[in-house]
């Protein structure tokens, strides 16, 4: 998780600054620190490895032509996943099929293939059912479980109040609760 | 029986809670067996949520961050009030030429107007002094300066004798063209400095790009 120290906030404040007067590289210095971050949260609001990376590089390009609209009461992060959130959905919309998750590979040292093919079966149920949440409430759950934003940062990101964060993700935990019931047991 | 806390266990579980409400729910759980399982199938939710790998990363955040600053538009795009601004900033020569020129036109109007209604009842050459007054029929100039007058506008000439208003008019008119000069050169030396700083950026740019 990317979450530069204060001193290094500094350097941000600066880096802001000069994106805004029209300096690329300063913009590019950001877009290397968030970068992780926002394919991350991307990526769990699309399930799709292709369609992150189109999205994230979309979420830069307009979070380059909106900074004169960045508000520096809020943090950064927060403002450029609200971007990516929605770059997030509007890829989803534009109807692209979702990469088959069965088909992501991933690495696992053990050399038990039934324990590996039951990991994988594990981890599709959770990723599905992540992907099957509301949006709204996807966001939310994405931001704070994989992301670690505080219940401020999340409702800064995503322009909603404390109280509504809070109820969103009450509600996509119960939710959760319930699909992933065989898994909790387990 | 203390109504359960359910509602707040994701909070606390997220180390949101403080003070007295943080006091309230671990005092209850202390005593709420129901609200313990709860809070442990949420920690356990997590654990299997983090369960899912991050995204693997196809490229280096720096090649990333070359694609993206490669596809980015010449500038960022302005918000309403700064391209307020940046359009009022540049018209405002051509505002204050058209303010002047306007005000030339009411100086010399005024003059006019007020020339014609002291001319009535006067054997006041105005024909010879101004020629241009000719094709202008004096009453119409009557007509129009009383209005004027009663109105209000132009009291400053309101009953002056040719010498001395003639003197007030040139006097406001030098007033306003040097008001106007003296801004137009302002606004003139700002546009030049900002010019100046702004080709230095850009050579400053050109001459650190990766």
């Amino acid at each position: 998780m990317n979450n530069p120290a204060s001193a290094d906030l500094d350097i941000e404040k600066e880096l802001i600054g000069a994106a805004r007067q029209g300096d690329r590289n300063a913009f590019g210095e950001l877009v290397k620190i968030y970068y992780q971050g926002t394919i991350n949260v991307v990526y769990r609001m699309c399930g799709d490895q292709s369609l992150a990376q189109e999205a994230a590089q979309e979420a830069f390009i307009r979070a380059w032509q909106q900074i004169d609209r960045y508000q520096p009461r809020f943090a950064f992060r927060s403002w450029v996943y609200r971007i990516a959130l929605n770059a997030a959905i509007d890829q989803l919309r534009k109807d692209r099929p979702v990469e088959d998750i069965e088909k992501i590979s991933l690495k696992d040292g053990r050399e038990n293939p039934e324990a590996v093919v039951e990991k994988d079966e594990k981890v599709e149920r959770v990723r599905g059912a992540v992907l099957n949440l509301p949006e709204a409430a996807r966001a939310v759950l994405i931001l704070r479980e994989y992301e670690e934003l505080s219940y401020t940062d999340i409702a800064a990101a995503l322009n909603i109040p404390v109280g509504t964060v809070m109820s969103r993700l009450n509600y996509a935990r119960s939710l959760l609760k319930k699909k992933l019931a065989d898994d909790l047991e387990n | 029986m203390e109504n359960h806390v359910k509602n707040w266990l994701g909070a606390y579980m997220d180390g949101e809670l403080s003070g007295s409400r943080l006091e309230t729910i671990e005092r209850h759980l202390a005593g709420c067996p129901e609200c313990r399982e709860e809070l442990e199938e949420l920690q356990m939710l997590s654990i299997l949520l983090h369960s899912v790998p991050a995204v693997e990363v196809q490229q280096s955040p720096a090649r990333f961050a070359v694609q993206v600053k490669y596809q980015l538009p010449r500038t960022p795009a302005r918000s309403p009030w700064a391209r307020f601004w940046g359009f009022s900033w540049r018209a405002a020569p051509f505002i204050l030429v058209g303010m002047w020129a306007f005000s030339q036109v009411v100086l010399i109007f005024s003059g006019l107007v007020t020339l014609g209604t002291s001319a009535i009842g006067q054997d006041f050459p105005v024909y010879d002094f101004l020629p241009g007054l000719m094709p202008l029929p004096y009453s119409f100039l009557d007509e129009l300066g009383t209005i004027l007058l009663d109105a209000g506008i132009f009291e400053g000439f309101g009953n002056f004798v040719f010498g001395s208003g003639f003197i007030q008019m040139i006097a406001a008119n030098m007033l306003i063209t040097t008001a106007a000069a003296v801004l137009l050169w302002s606004w003139l030396a700002s546009w030049l400095a900002y010019s100046r700083s702004k080709l230095n950026h850009s050579v400053h740019e050109e001459l650190t790009r990766a």
